[in-house]
């Protein structure tokens, strides 16, 4: 059930820690890249494929929560599992809030560790399908020229072609060769598809007056 | 006078010869004869006057004349047993009792004893010096008290009248007087003394004459006398039922049924219930005697022998009596008068004794109260040392409770690690052979990385423990200098591997500090495994330790210094508290138990940057006292 591209990133400083969580990872058949702080991570080629971060709170350097504040500004859809040696509750609180998956205190079992990675996976695969229809949709939506994209946010609004013409103050005539255009490039015809569309590539829907 | 040089000499001689001599002195006395008295009293033995008389008479001769004598003494009680044959009877007795005596004195106290001696005493008897002693009898201008030519008379006058004048002084409104008599010869002597002396004041005052009564009866007659009144005893030795009695006595027994005041005329009866009067004192009169008898030894003519600087006549009071009358303080009391059984008035006669008393008692007082408040000042400074120690105690155990609490977190906290990292470890071994794709070389390196993991969790705990180990130890006077450079001769060793210089800059005379002197040591050369590491990745001929020391007033500083890499600004805070460490070995717990052991020594550690590079570490411990 593991998807083979999935890795598995573990930031701890400690070495022993490091090694025997690899090695656990690993006896799943699990993808496993290890870092001994946030910077060495933030280091490594950006990954936009899926998987998880298995990151320690108390690092040296960044910590583990400073990394998760960072992370959560790009667009990474890595879901955060932290461990740390320290029950700190107010600390795991504010990670969860943050949207981390799990918090675990050392020493966790395998089982622990293993489902939370489980779930983080799952997570991952979901957003992963949802920012690729996102990216699709934008894609799409971006090949329209700006006064199509005008038009189409008129459409989307659900107004005539007459109505966006003495808006826009240009001639029917116009207005329907645009819509012409972007059916032909969106591939879609009817506005409720539109809609939906422009949802998808979170684009807001003008409120009609 | 004129004295020369010769007769000084001789004289001076003389005195050198009696002073040697003065030693034999006694025996010089002893070999002289001592003089024989005889005393002859009429009346009966029992008598006060006798007594009183015959006391002061031994001890004038006692006191006053340094050859002894030897006294004899008869009683003729003829008052009693006037009968004629009787006293025949005594006399034979008396001349054959003392014809082989040499008697040297005879002492005659009558009344009315020369006419015996005439009659019936041998004629030896009445040839040797004779002291008559006898009322003087006013009614008799006759009467002979001498026996023979070589008799000094001693004659006792008794004044009534000033005993008159003297109780109606001091009793003015008291107006009736009752003389009272026993039946006695001399009872009735005295009393018709007293009786021609009343006659003077028939008209002003009422006057009782009392004698001839047997004492039962006079004792119930006496107990209706008013305190209103005088009573005057002059003499009560016999009642009319002819039963001896004292003049004292008598007095004592009326003075319990009457509040009269009682006069007297003669010192004898002075017991109990006399106020007094103006007496003739037997006591005085036995004094005069017995100044007579010296000089009529020392040879002058008895009959020529004057003693005229003793009076026998003399007011008495009786102390206990004038208080009873309120007359202690009196004027009416004639000056010179002499009080009897005066009470002893203890605040005049111990007024120094009692000053002194009460001032030794102030000071002692003062003195106690003194040492009471030092001791509870004392007491005060112990409680004040014991609390202080007492806080310093709990501030040393909070502080080491706190220390053990922060321990505690970063022992767990460096447990943690280990333990995970075991925990995960097997529990990937099972996954592996549970998954059956477990190669030898898998298994192996997890169980490698259990032991590593193990080995270290163990060390955590060892090093720990010997931080534990810390307390409890022994002080002893340790020569600082001698300790440091022990140190450095152990890590010379290691510094010449590591190609470091030190440079030692020690103070040439020994300093002498109370410390554990291996844990010092351990100080000292933890610092210098810091200064070495942070050097490591410094080029050789940079390598160099300093270590100064710097004497303070009372206490020295020991300075390690490096050139290495110095402290790291985000450790620097923490650097003395445990498992805070730069390097890649150890576990940060080396300055931790150093700052551990500088303050169980009650000395101060620091770690500072160099201005340029490097660090210095230093501590600071307390010179010992005397140094």
């Amino acid at each position: 059930m593991n998807n083979i591209n999935d890795i598995i990133f573990l930031i701890d400083d400690d070495d022993s820690v490091r090694r025997s969580i690899t090695l656990l990872l690993k006896s799943e058949k699990y993808n496993v890249e290890s870092f001994k702080s946030a910077e060495e991570f933030l280091g490594r080629d950006a990954y936009t494929g899926t998987g998880c971060l298995i990151l320690d709170v108390n690092l040296e350097g960044k910590s583990g929560l400073e990394l998760q504040e960072d992370l959560l500004k790009t667009s990474s859809h890595l879901p955060i599992i932290f461990i740390t040696g320290k029950g700190d509750i107010p600390m795991s609180v504010q990670a969860l809030k943050k949207g981390a998956i799990n918090f675990l205190l050392k020493p966790f079992n395998d089982n622990q560790l293993l489902s939370a990675v489980e779930e983080a996976l799952e997570k991952c695969s979901f957003l992963k399908e949802k920012s690729d229809e996102i990216l699709n949709a934008r894609k799409i939506i971006e090949a329209l020229t700006p006064r199509e994209y005008e038009i189409f946010q008129y459409v989307l609004t659900g107004k005539l072609n007459k109505q966006i013409a003495s808006e826009l103050n240009i001639s029917e005539q116009t207005v329907k060769i645009h819509r012409g255009k972007i059916t032909e490039k969106l591939g879609i015809k009817s506005v409720a598809e539109l809609v939906r569309l422009s949802e998808r590539a979170g684009i807001k829907t003008p409120k009609s007056e | 006078m004129h004295i020369n040089l010769k007769n000084f000499k001789k004289v001076f001689f003389m005195c050198l010869i009696s002073l040697l001599l003065s030693e034999f002195k006694p025996i010089l006395a002893q070999q002289d004869e001592p003089k024989n008295i005889l005393v002859i009293f009429s009346m009966n033995q029992g008598l006060v006057a006798y007594q009183l008389i015959l006391e002061n008479i031994k001890e004038v001769l006692r006191e006053e004349y340094n050859i002894p004598f030897k006294l004899s003494v008869e009683y003729l009680d003829v008052g009693k047993f006037p009968d004629f044959s009787y006293q025949q009877f005594l006399f034979e007795r008396i001349n054959a009792k003392y014809k082989n005596t040499n008697l040297d004195l005879i002492i005659c106290v009558g009344p009315s004893i020369i006419p015996l001696l005439e009659n019936y005493a041998a004629q030896y008897l009445k040839e040797i010096p004779a002291i008559s002693i006898d009322f003087r009898d006013p009614f008799d201008q006759n009467k002979s008290y001498s026996i023979n030519s070589k008799t000094n008379t001693i004659l006792v006058d008794v004044d009534a009248k000033s005993n008159f004048e003297l109780a109606f002084k001091l009793f003015p409104k008291n107006n009736s007087v009752y003389v009272i008599s026993g039946s006695a010869k001399v009872d009735k002597f005295l009393l018709k003394i007293v009786i021609s002396a009343s006659h003077k004041y028939e008209k002003s005052k009422k006057i009782h004459i009392w004698q001839d009564i047997p004492m039962d009866v006079l004792l119930a007659e006496a107990a209706q006398i008013s305190e209103e009144s005088i009573i005057i005893i002059p003499s009560f030795t016999l009642d009319s039922l002819g039963t001896t009695y004292n003049t004292a006595e008598v007095i004592r027994l009326i003075s319990r049924k009457s509040n009269a005041p009682i006069f007297v005329l003669l010192d004898t009866p002075f017991d109990e219930g006399a106020l007094g009067g103006y007496v003739s004192s037997m006591k005085y009169t036995g004094i005069k005697t017995g100044k007579t008898a010296i000089k009529i030894f020392s040879g002058v003519d008895p009959q020529s022998v004057i003693v005229d600087d003793v009076k026998v006549k003399k007011y008495m009071f009786d102390y206990k009596e004038l208080k009873r009358f309120n007359l202690v303080n009196s004027e009416m009391i004639p000056e010179n008068s002499i009080i009897l059984n005066e009470e002893v008035d203890f605040i005049g006669k111990y007024k120094w004794f009692l000053v002194t008393g009460i001032v030794f008692i102030i000071l002692q007082a003062l003195l106690i109260i003194n040492l009471i408040r030092l001791n509870k000042n004392q007491k005060l400074m112990t409680q004040q040392i014991l609390e202080s120690e007492n806080r310093y105690r709990e501030l040393v155990r909070e502080d080491r409770l706190q220390h053990m609490a922060e321990l505690t977190a970063s022992l767990s906290h460096e447990l943690i690690q280990p333990l995970t990292a075991i925990l995960s470890s097997a529990q990937a071994g099972i996954r592996f052979i549970n998954s059956n794709r477990s190669d030898n070389e898998t298994i192996k390196e997890i169980f490698q990385n259990i032991v590593e993991d193990d080995q270290r969790a163990a060390s955590v705990i060892s090093s720990v423990r010997s931080m534990m180990k810390l307390e409890k130890r022994e002080k002893e006077r340790v020569d600082l200098n001698e300790l440091i450079r022990e140190v450095i001769k152990i890590f010379s060793g290691e510094a010449a591997k590591q190609e470091i210089t030190i440079e030692v800059n020690l103070l040439e005379r020994p300093l002498f500090i109370s410390a554990d002197s291996i844990q010092i040591q351990q100080v000292v050369l933890n610092f210098i495994f810091n200064a070495a590491h942070s050097m490591e990745d410094i080029e050789s001929d940079n390598k160099l330790i300093l270590i100064n020391e710097i004497l303070n007033d009372n206490s020295v500083t020991v300075q390690v210094q490096d050139y290495g890499k110095g402290i790291k600004e985000e450790i620097k805070e923490k650097i003395f508290k445990p498992f805070i460490t730069t390097r890649s070995k150890g576990f940060g717990i080396g300055l931790a138990v150093s700052k551990s052991i500088i303050e169980a020594h009650n000395g101060k550690i620091s770690a500072e940057n160099n201005p340029d590079i490097g660090a210095t570490f230093s501590f600071e411990l307390k010179l010992w006292k005397d140094e």
